[in-house]
């Protein structure tokens, strides 16, 4: 499916695809979200590690309304009919959003710890890093979905409030198939392995999404 | 082709419309189209679903307590309709940007800042409904029979302004900020702010009013008596803070100065006052938390039921048919003549005075001195060793731990007072009398067995009283309620005064009962302060 | 159907149905594009837009076939085939506000594949020189007035010299200097391309196109040359000296004389139709019909 046509354009359509990209959402998104943890970080002292676990969602969910707007392509119109697959530079710009998520989420880690004090070393960082990666997947599926039927390219515009209205459901989910588990709680590895499965599953409707028969009737105008 | 040329009537009629009207015009298809949004419809059902649904199904808690359950509600509201009304509003405003068509409309006979006006009067239509939402779940709790408390129309009414706040707050962020992750950001900013203010209210932090929503003062629910919400003032400083984003939005799209700083500096002065105002506290009613936390008699209605005293604060007293179902279905475990003297009765507490925050000092003597306080009230209020109750209901862990203050009653021949840890015969007793009164009880002892390590914690978080069983015993006591019903209650009855001995240990029992028992511990940390 | 020799055919659409709901876009469009600008008249909605967007592969029809230079220009292999020879203008085209002019047109040409730097940029400023853009390559797209928008878009669908040219409504909001020039451009690139140019400016047809097809309430209601389309008002054109009020149109010209379009009453003085004229009367049986 790749050829060598492909990665050509890939390599020279690199820098104008990053640069087209909407990056004032996402990095405002990301600013606030390093905030729920950087403001405690500098004006209180020592939190126990639940309130960091707390603080550190509530930063992932700013990222993830940030991380639709990777997707907003004004442009889209007039490059829906070139020969160079969609998904591509959907692809280039998913991937230099992911290259700064990455770096986000490593200040932003390295900041909770230093909330958390001493107690830092139970923050318990792999499990943390796998709900960001998830959410983050979440999102970009949910935006996948969106922008295969936005015919002029908005997508952060639906994906954000969709994304809010997601969270809120998933944090009604009954004990038993529970994903915001609190910290120490009996149910945190059971929780994450659902975390796991969520994220198999997302980034499935994710590349399905984005790369399934790129000809959909695109019906809305955002 | 020709009658295309000259005007209709109503065109004309239009044309000649005063700029009132055609703000209220926009006004009504902004409102509309605000209500029908997919955001407002959504938020609007994941409010109402869920709550609906924790009302109506089975075993749901059906003993709210007015004024903390319409904090819930606030908080709720504040993050779901709010937040809704947060990004819509926002989105309408920006929807002329994002169009292009501002360019349009700036031509047209409204001048912006009537159009920012019939945006900001859009606003009010969520508002409303947000009114007539809460005040519809409101009403439907405060008829359930199982209701406490009073309702006070300003905490109604706070959610709808919580809203107005909100979409002000959007309409003028898209004026300042022209991106629509504003919005769903300062949501996200505001639902973190919110929690944080929940949660540290048990910490005794107050700062939590300044935002829209007002959290209580305790993490507990309390009497009617000795509630100090300034409800009525939070509600003025949030409607001088809708009148600043107005003013401020008004300003913003080009009302004249002149106009708009006087008005701005009212509306700045009603916030500051009201939000000032809102911590000011009612010394009486601070007072009257001292004395009420450690006698409460005094603001409670007692009644007599079968030879049982229940006495409850004054807005409370509908809960005593639950507790007596709890306290019959113990009894009914037990001998007949196994409460002995004095005959039964129950009381209900409230910690409304010291609630432990962090960096309290609690130690055993303080526990003590407690016990001693808590008999010598009840003594002189005419209820001795009187079982004692929250002001909690409703949920399975309160109904178990209410349940084995009962037992512990029965057992021991006198109420749970300070904190009591139960040991030997009798600890595993009381936890079958509990596991067994009735499902409620026994899922609640499921869960607390869940919740606690080390000892088996019977208790109701909103009284300083704990009754704690060793998990030893409290081991044995599950088992008990896994053996076949019958064979286990008539040995209960035929061996009661053995079983309630001190004399007897946990493994006298377990033959007894035909349960097995776990390895003794090191003898050196067993039966620490065990009740004798 | 066919109006050119087979061996000439760039594009053949057969029986192509699209709906968007309960609205019926396009209703069995039947087809074929030879060599030469062919114009696709009809009114607002008539589905010229849905039209040209499934011969450009932007959206795929409920039913129906659509054959580009032999092939399946619908699905996977045949469609990619397609686009690399293929040039579209969207009605409504979209930009990234913050390009130049030229970076702009450059990253539509990589996406069309010119990979090699060199060549891609040469080719990126003869279309913008084509399109007269020439002077204000540097400027920002944010910064560009509606009608160089319109002809950044244009040298996007140019760049690489698409066999194909997809155009819909390409003169809309271009000065008149500037259209003519496009008419220029147009029947140039029309000498030995595919070109299918929808508008709503008949004069635009009869000086450019080979042929016409009206499309109304997605159905095609005629294929032909621009003059038969002017024909079939022929008899039905006439003047007179005061308005008359059962004609389909009728105007004072300039000369003061009123000009109708209509059933003729007998013994007026007739006049030549124009293809407007035609697509008139053609439009107005068809609505006739479709009310009966
Ligand atoms: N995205 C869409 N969703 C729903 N209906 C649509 C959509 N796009 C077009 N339509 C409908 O399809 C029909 C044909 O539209 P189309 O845009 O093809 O017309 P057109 O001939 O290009 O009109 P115009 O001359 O105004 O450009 C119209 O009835 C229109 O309302
Ligand atoms: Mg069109």
């Amino acid at each position: 499916m790749v050829g060598r046509a492909t990665l050509a354009v890939a390599g020279a359509v690199a820098v104008p695809v990053v640069r087209a990209a909407r990056w004032t959402p996402v990095l405002a998104a990301l600013l606030v979200g390093y905030a729920m943890v950087g403001v405690p970080a500098v004006v209180s002292g020592p939190s126990d590690p639940a309130t960091v676990v707390v603080l550190l969602r509530l930063a992932v969910l700013c990222a993830g309304l940030g991380v639709g707007f990777l997707f907003d392509d004004p442009g889209r119109p007039t490059t829906a009919t070139l020969p160079t697959p969609a998904w591509l530079p959907l692809a280039l710009r998913v991937a230099g959003g992911g290259i700064v998520l990455a770096g986000w989420w490593w200040g932003t880690l390295v900041t909770a710890g230093a909330v958390a004090g001493p107690a830092g070393v139970v923050l318990p960082r792999r499990d943390l890093t796998l709900e960001a990666v998830t959410v983050v997947v979440a999102v970009l599926a949910l935006a996948a979905l969106i922008w295969r039927r936005s015919a002029r390219g908005g997508v952060g515009l639906v994906a954000a409030p969709a994304f809010l209205a997601v969270v809120f459901l998933a944090a009604l989910l009954p004990e038993r198939v529970a994903l915001l588990v609190p910290f120490d709680d009996s149910v945190w590895a059971a929780a994450h392995d659902r975390w796991m499965v969520t994220l198999v599953a997302a980034t499935a409707v994710a590349l399905v999404a984005a790369t399934w028969s790129g000809l959909g009737k695109a019906r809305f105008t955002v | 082709m020709t009658a295309l040329l000259s005007a209709p009537p109503a065109l004309a009629a239009e044309a000649a419309a005063t700029r009132r009207q055609a703000m209220l015009a926009l006004t009504r298809f902004e409102a509309i189209r605000m209500l029908r949004h997919p955001i407002t419809v959504a938020a609007f059902l994941l409010y109402l679903g869920p709550w609906v649904w924790t009302l109506t199904r089975p075993g749901a808690d059906r003993y709210p307590v007015l004024p903390s359950d319409v904090v819930t509600l606030q908080m709720a509201a504040m993050l779901l309709l709010g937040g809704a009304t947060l990004v819509v509003a926002n989105l309408a405003v920006l929807r002329e940007h994002r169009h292009r068509t501002d360019a349009v409309s700036d031509l047209l006979v409204l001048p912006p800042p009537w159009r920012t006006g019939a945006f900001l009067l859009a606003i009010l239509a969520p508002a409303a409904l947000t009114l007539v939402v809460v005040g519809g779940q409101v009403a439907t709790l405060a008829a359930l029979p199982g209701r406490a408390g009073t309702v006070n129309l300003f905490d109604v009414a706070i959610p709808a302004a919580i809203v107005a706040v909100l979409g002000a707050a959007g309409a003028l962020l898209a004026q300042v900020v022209r991106s629509p992750i504003v919005a769903p950001l300062t949501a996200v900013l505001l639902a973190a702010a919110g929690f944080v203010a929940i949660a540290s209210v048990a910490t005794g932090t107050s700062w939590g009013r300044l935002l829209p929503l007002l959290p209580d003062d305790l993490p507990i629910a309390i009497p009617s008596v000795l509630v100090d919400r300034p409800s009525g003032r939070h509600l003025a400083y949030l409607a001088g803070v809708i009148a600043v984003l107005v003013v401020l939005g008004l300003f913003r799209s080009g009302t004249r100065a002149r106009v708009a700083l006087p008005a701005l500096a009212a509306a700045l002065a009603v916030t500051v006052a009201g939000g000032a105002a809102q911590f000011v506290r009612d010394d009486a009613v601070l007072a009257a938390r001292v004395t009420t936390t450690d006698n409460p008699a005094p603001v409670q209605t007692c009644s007599s039921r079968e030879g049982v005293t229940y006495c409850a604060f004054d807005d409370f007293t509908s809960w005593i048919p639950a507790w007596e179902g709890v306290l019959r279905d113990v009894v009914r475990l037990t001998p007949p003549g196994a409460a002995g003297s004095p005959p039964l009765a129950v009381r209900q507490w409230v910690w409304a005075d010291g609630y432990p925050t962090f960096g309290g000092t609690f130690g055993p003597e303080v526990a003590e001195a407690r016990a001693r306080s808590q008999r010598a009230t009840d003594t002189a209020a005419g209820t001795p060793e009187a079982i004692p109750v929250g002001t909690s209901w409703g949920d399975n862990t309160t109904a178990a731990a209410f349940a084995g203050g009962v037992a512990f009653r029965l057992v021991m021949g006198r109420a749970v007072a300070g904190d009591s840890t139960l040991c030997g015969a009798r600890g595993a007793l009381v936890v079958w009398l509990t596991g067994k009164a009735n499902s409620r009880t026994a899922a609640g002892l499921r869960q607390l067995d869940n919740q606690s390590s080390g000892s088996l914690a019977l208790v109701d978080y909103t009284i300083d009283n704990a009754l704690y069983v060793d998990d030893r015993d409290a081991a044995v006591g599950l088992a008990m309620l896994d053996r076949p019903a019958a064979e286990i209650a008539s040995v209960v009855t035929a061996h009661w005064a053995e079983l309630t001995s001190p004399e007897t240990t946990i493994e006298q029992a377990a033959s007894l009962l035909g349960v097995p028992v776990g390895p003794a511990p090191d003898p050196a940390f067993a039966n620490v302060g065990c009740e004798s | 159907m066919t109006l050119t020799s087979a061996t000439d055919v760039a594009v053949r659409a057969d029986g192509v149905v699209l709906r968007y709901g309960r609205t019926t876009a396009l209703d069995g469009v039947s087809l074929s594009l030879g060599t030469g600008v062919t114009g696709l008249l009809g009114p607002n909605g008539a589905g010229k837009t849905t039209l040209l967007r499934v011969i450009a592969t932007a959206v795929r029809p409920d039913a129906g076939s659509v054959s580009t230079f032999g092939h399946d220009a619908l699905r996977g292999p045949g469609r990619l085939a397609v686009r690399r020879r293929l040039g579209y203008l969207p009605q409504d085209p979209g930009f990234h506000p913050s390009f130049t002019a030229f970076e702009f047109v450059d990253y539509v040409a990589i996406l069309k594949e010119l990979t090699s730097r060199s060549a891609r940029h040469a080719e990126v400023r003869r279309v913008l020189a084509l399109v007269g853009l020439d002077s204000v390559r540097t400027k920002r797209i944010r910064a560009l007035s509606g009608g160089m928008r319109q002809r950044v878009a244009l040298a996007a669908a140019l760049v690489g010299d698409p066999a194909l040219l997809i155009l819909d409504e390409p003169t809309v909001g271009l000065d008149p200097e500037q259209r003519m020039r496009f008419r220029e451009l147009f029947a140039d690139l029309g000498e030995d391309r595919a070109v299918l140019l929808s508008t709503h400016q008949t004069e635009d047809v009869m000086s450019l196109c080979r042929e016409v097809v009206v499309l109304d309430q997605g159905r095609v209601l005629f294929t032909g040359t621009p003059t038969d389309l002017a024909g079939l008002a022929a008899g039905r054109v006439w003047t007179s000296d005061s308005r008359v009020p059962g004609a389909l149109a009728s105007w004072r010209t300039g000369s003061g004389a009123y000009r109708h379009v209509g059933d003729p009453p007998p013994g007026a003085p007739l006049l030549d139709p124009t293809i407007e004229d035609g697509y008139l009367t053609l439009v107005d049986l068809h609505t006739a019909e479709a009310q009966r």
